[in-house]
């Protein structure tokens, strides 16, 4: 009941005040509203705009500003030989990069002034830090640190460290100095090994990378084997580089490279190389081969000279990077007779004893043959021919046989084909088929003149006849190990019968002759062990002028004769001084079978020498 | 079967009807509650203790968590330096076990290469038993004895000091 007039004196009150000053109060408000409202939906529609519109896009702009990828680079294979000594393996090296324009205000304050009173200021303060951790000149580290000016930003400081240095470079904290990881690849064994194991070199791709590319040998044949593949790791990480808990984080990992076991003894390999450079360094030959192997063909040395030192590739030509055994195909003169004599043998026109009056020059088709050296008409059997190395009396043994023949066995011997072990560069030699033979080329076969062999294709010959006539092909890796370190054997190929025991072991027989007295080659014989080989001087074909000119001296070899275990064959090529095969290669067979022998433990020759007859009728 | 079973369940029914009411009502009486203990703290402050806790224990698992980004780094920081240690000697060791090192280093023992051996056999001593050659400067690797005297002349010259140190081997 008292309400309607309180109401009214509620108006009453109030009106009056409302006249002059209630305007302004109210359109300040309004005013303020507004504003605030309008800033309000501008925030709004900012934020509308950044949580809805560009948000998967600023996400990931500021994803990307936190994730951070490395690479986790893999390692190439290793190359080890039979013992485990290692050939060529990879180890991490670092470049260090400077960046001239950070080092210009190295010991600086923003005022000018030297953190360090006791250090000079820029470039040079960084010097003087830097330069007897790198061990290089002051001075000239000073120009490579101030670059090409204050806008330089890459300067390359020094080249290949190692780890461990770049630690302490990195510890001692100049600004503006970084690494660059490489991997570089070591060669313990240098320049004895390098034709054979190869050189990995480095060239650049279109966007300025460097990759690795092998040169030669078994790093640019096996290199599907030996390379890895690098993974990566990306991950989000702090302004200071901690990884980000429970971020985001993904890892490929590695996949490193397969090691490659060989058959080769390192030991060997060194004596091998060492003792032909030495011997086509006193003869002055333009290059000497080594090959070792033992009976199955295993591969135990492959030495070559001249040969690249691997740690250096800055000069180098391409005779250095090819391992001779392999790539370089010669005439094999003599060593060839044993090929005839085998066929004859096995084919049962001669044996061992057959008398032969041998003249010294017999003339075939239409030219004259000669043996090396003018004689009287000698009455020698056919080991006596082999002894003597007569090419007379070799055409005399040949020519019973026809051609086909004579050139089944070659085939069967391993000639005129590669070896089978895909090295670079490999060379099959040549081998004409009697339908291709021109002029005398039927009777040259015979005494390994007219067709062409590499070295391990014409110590593979000799091996045949030291494994009693059965041929495996020669191999020269033994096995692999996966980067898990799981060897797996490569299978060993299976052997196919050339001659009988028999024949073999009348070769053998033969070949000792070689080295005694009355031999070609008695500076090869080693004391207490029976040695059998055979000696080759041949007229050495020149590609550079197309003819023959100089000679190729070898001598190839199987001890112990009673128990064959090894075989080296030594070929010089073009020596100057003294070309013929027993008197230049046959002190290098000695060295190395002797040393070989000794190495590996083979017991000294129980049987006495064969001593079969070289002559006839001198008696009577 | 189901018969004495039925018979049973019934019996105690029976047993209840056959029963004297004792008085004329149910008897009702005040179900004194077992004993509660009552709880000490009041129900927000106890709310926010747990909160606490539980944050607390999220904060801590939370410092372990980023604590372990810390050691990673660390280690695996330690990682790489034991690596490069494992590198730098292993390379050490390829370097120094290779044929032509350990010929070089022989060579400064004054050790020379073995005379061709005699062998003991069943037959009795096989070869002739040779004085080994006096120690030349250099790994008598050469087979000519001439090329052996040249090569003498200038490897003496030659310092065959350690790689490491740059000071010429003492002699």
């Amino acid at each position: 009941m008292p309400r309607p007039p309180a109401a009214r004196r509620t108006a009453a009150r109030t009106a009056p005040r409302a006249g002059a000053s209630d305007v302004r109060p109210d359109r300040r408000l309004r005013a303020f509203v507004i504003t605030v409202l309008v800033a309000l939906s501008l925030l709004a529609g900012r934020l509308v705009q950044l949580q809805g519109a560009d948000a998967a896009e600023l996400a990931q702009a500021a994803f990307n500003q936190r994730v951070h990828t490395t690479t986790l680079y893999a390692q190439r294979g290793d190359v080890l030989d039979a013992n485990g000594t290692v050939l060529a393996t990879s180890v991490e090296r670092r470049d260090v990069v400077a960046d001239p324009s950070i080092l210009a205000s190295f010991n600086t304050r923003a005022d000018g002034t030297a953190r360090d009173e006791s250090l000079p200021q820029g470039a040079a303060g960084a010097a003087q830090v830097l330069a007897p951790l790198l061990g290089v000149d002051e001075a000239g580290l000073t120009a490579t640190l101030t670059g090409s000016g204050p806008e330089d930003q890459y300067a390359l400081v020094a080249v290949g460290i190692t780890p461990e240095l770049w630690q302490r470079v990195s510890d001692a904290d100049v600004p503006g100095i970084t690494s660059e990881r490489t991997a570089q690849r070591i060669y313990p064994s240098g320049s004895a090994a390098s034709t054979l194991v190869g050189v990995l070199g480095t060239s650049e791709t279109k966007d300025g990378k460097t990759i690795d590319r092998p040169l030669s040998g078994l790093e640019l044949a096996e290199n599907d084997l030996l390379e890895g593949v690098d993974g990566q790791v990306r991950y989000e990480r702090s302004l200071r580089g901690q990884e980000i808990p429970l971020g985001e984080s993904e890892t490929t990992e590695p996949v490193d490279g397969t090691s490659l076991h060989l058959t080769i003894d390192a030991d060997l390999q060194w004596k091998a190389a060492s003792a032909i450079a030495a011997q086509v360094e006193a003869t002055g030959a333009k290059s000497g081969t080594v090959v070792v192997m033992d009976a199955q063909q295993r591969l135990l040395a492959l030495a070559s000279s001249p040969s690249i030192d691997p740690s250096d590739l800055t000069s180098f030509t391409n005779e250095e990077l090819n391992n001779t055994a392999l790539t370089d195909s010669f005439e094999p003169g003599s060593t060839a007779k044993v090929i005839t004599m085998a066929a004859v043998l096995e084919e049962g026109s001669s044996t061992a004893a057959s008398e032969f009056t041998v003249p010294d020059e017999l003339k075939r088709s239409t030219k004259v043959f000669h043996d090396s050296h003018e004689h009287e008409d000698q009455q020698l059997t056919l080991a006596g021919i082999l002894a003597e190395s007569s090419n007379t009396g070799t055409i005399m043994a040949g020519e019973e046989l026809d051609a086909q023949t004579l050139y089944d066995y070659q085939r069967e011997f391993g000639l005129g084909e590669e070896t089978g072990m895909d090295f670079p560069g490999e060379t099959g030699g040549i081998l004409a088929t009697p339908e291709e033979y021109s002029g005398t080329q039927r009777y040259t076969v015979m005494f390994g003149q007219g067709m062409s062999v590499n070295a391990v294709q014409a110590a593979s010959v000799f091996a045949t006849v030291a494994n009693d006539g059965v041929r495996v092909p020669p191999t020269l890796i033994a096995g692999t190990s996966d980067p898990d370190g799981n060897y797996r054997a490569n299978g060993v190929p299976a052997g196919t019968r050339v001659v009988s025991s028999q024949t073999a072991e009348t070769l053998r027989d033969m070949m000792q002759a070689v080295v005694s007295e009355e031999g070609t080659a008695a500076a090869a014989d080693i004391p207490g062990y029976l040695v059998a080989g055979k000696t080759g001087t041949a007229q050495r074909y020149d590609i550079d002028c197309g003819c023959y000119r100089g000679y190729t001296a070898s001598f190839i070899g199987l001890a112990p004769a009673d128990d064959p275990q090894l075989v080296v064959a030594v070929i010089l090529q073009d020596p100057k001084s003294n070309y013929y095969g027993g008197s230049a290669a046959g002190p290098v067979f000695k060295d190395v079978m002797g040393y070989a022998l000794q190495q590996r433990g083979v017991e000294p020759s129980g049987d006495a020498p064969a001593g079969l007859p070289l002559t006839w009728g001198a008696e009577g | 079967m189901s018969q004495p079973l039925i018979a049973a369940r019934k019996a105690p029914a029976r047993a209840r009807e056959a029963r004297p009411d004792t008085g004329n009502r149910p008897e009702l009486r005040v179900v004194v509650p077992p004993a509660v203990r009552r709880l000490r703290l009041p129900l927000p402050v106890a709310c926010v203790l747990l909160l606490s806790l539980g944050l607390f224990g999220l904060l801590m698992t939370n410092i372990a968590i980023a604590g372990d980004a810390y050691r990673i780094t660390d280690l695996r920081v330690t990682s790489e330096r034991l690596a490069d240690q494992q590198q730098a000697a292993d390379e050490s060791l390829a370097a120094q076990s290779a044929p032509q090192a350990l010929a070089e280093r022989a060579t400064e023992l004054g050790m020379v290469p073995a005379p061709p051996p005699v062998h003991l056999t069943s037959d009795g001593a096989v070869g002739t038993p040779a004085v080994a050659p006096s120690p030349t400067a250099t790994p008598t690797a050469g087979v000519a004895e001439g090329e052996q005297e040249a090569v003498r002349g200038t490897a003496e010259e030659q310092p065959t000091g350690e790689q490491t140190a740059g000071e010429p081997a003492a002699r």
